[in-house]
């Protein structure tokens, strides 16, 4: 009896701890001689690892991320920085939104010369408009505007939310002017003109 | 005892015990005749014999649970034995299994390939469409491109100078979306374009200018 239940344990523990292990455990490239390399060590090391496993298993492909992880931790971000941009990306994949435009924008600051830090605030912002865009999109549709480009409508409502209009000001800009006449021209490529007016 | 006589010391023993063929008895007894070492060491060993078949003592008969345990001792080892090489062959098959697992279980999430520094001016995908910008900046010695369709690459696309006095223009293969750039003058400064149709703020105190490309009819 006690040798089948040893037997048992043997094929079943193996078996638990592969599906049961942390997310990212199975990380195919591994950034620890990266983040070694820029200083980033132990328990820092160990989030970091978790935190782009989880990003690579909400399916951003690998070879993408690792190229940007590469470059943003060249450029200086510290392992804060890294996790708050990391988190901003999963939370992004999770709820069905672009998660490009963080990386774009993050590459923009490195590109204009930026502080690490200066860069990682405002792609955050960026990430919260790009929510709140996401939102004002849905309330389009919801008012029977048809999108023919949703991402490109995201970025677009988050760049007019980035100049100050209110969520619901836009919305309701466009259900009462129309799309053509709401004063947000370039809303006209990406919204079907069949909604309500 | 000489040498050769070592040869007789096995036909020795096996002459008491009865065990010796007819032509290696003769041999012997006709030695011993001969070789007097022999003959002492015979009659020492067939002493040692005779004595102790004459022992006075009582013979005892094992007792008869002996045979059992010595059978069943001897069966235990067995199948401790047995049971030992089959708890290693079946640790040794779960560690194997185990890194099996893993073997192809990071073989099918492996990555694609090493990942490259992107380039600015690769070639465009299938399902680009086409688009031409100009830039009008008499001053400058250089003018390049950069935005999302480059992923920012601080060099940027090099635009090229038209037949018109201080007109820079490029031709770029973009997907449909929206994407943000900025002209970098002489290789250093940033500036939005003035022709855009929309501008936005880049939240790092400039402002960038925006391209849409629309899945519809070519820019």
């Amino acid at each position: 009896m006690r040798r089948k239940v040893a037997r048992i344990l043997l094929i079943t523990i193996p078996l638990l701890a592969l599906f049961l292990l942390p997310p990212g455990s199975f990380a195919t490239v591994d950034i620890s001689p990266l983040c070694e390399k820029h200083g980033i060590k132990g328990e820092d090391l160990t989030r970091l690892k978790g935190l782009y496993g989880e990003v690579v298993e909400s399916g951003v492909s690998e070879e993408e991320l690792y190229r940007f992880f590469d470059d943003i931790i060249s450029y200086g971000l510290d392992c804060r920085q890294l996790s708050r941009v990391l988190e901003k990306t999963l939370r992004l994949k999770k709820e069905g939104l672009p998660y490009r435009p963080v990386f774009r924008k993050v590459r923009e600051g490195m590109a204009k010369g930026v502080p690490p830090g200066k860069v990682v605030d405002v792609t955050l912002t960026w990430g919260k408009l790009l929510e709140e865009a996401a939102g004002v999109v849905r309330a389009l549709e919801e008012k029977g505007f048809s999108v023919s480009d949703r991402e490109g409508a995201v970025i677009l409502v988050a760049g007019y939310l980035s100049r100050g209009y209110l969520p619901d000001e836009i919305v309701e800009r466009v259900v009462t002017r129309g799309v053509k006449y709401a004063g947000f021209s370039g809303l006209e490529a990406f919204l079907g003109q069949g909604g309500q007016r | 005892m000489r040498r050769k006589c070592t040869r007789y010391e096995g036909l020795m023993e096996r002459y008491l015990t009865g065990e010796i063929l007819p032509d290696e008895r003769d041999d012997l007894e006709k030695h011993l005749s001969l070789c007097p070492d022999c003959s002492r060491v015979y009659r020492d060993i067939s002493g040692v014999e005779c004595a102790l078949r004459t022992f006075p003592g009582k013979m005892v008969d094992p007792p008869p649970y002996l045979k059992t345990r010595i059978l069943a001792s001897i069966e235990g080892e067995r199948k401790s034995l047995w049971a030992f090489l089959t708890r290693t062959v079946t640790a040794f098959a779960a560690i194997l299994a185990i890194f099996l697992i893993m073997a192809v279980y990071g073989y099918l999430t492996r990555p694609s390939s090493p990942p490259s520094p992107p380039v600015a001016g690769e070639k465009a995908e299938t399902g680009t469409k086409e688009v031409k910008i100009f830039f009008y900046f008499p001053d400058a010695r250089t003018v390049s491109i950069t935005g999302d369709f480059t992923n920012w690459d601080p060099k940027g696309l090099p635009m090229k100078k038209t037949g018109k006095k201080g007109l820079w223009e490029i031709d770029l293969k973009v997907k449909p979306g929206v994407y943000s750039y900025n002209f970098i003058i002489d290789g250093r400064l940033l500036v939005p374009d003035p022709q855009a149709p929309e501008q936005t703020p880049d939240g790092f105190g400039g402002m960038n200018s925006i391209l849409l490309v629309p899945k519809g009819d070519v820019s």
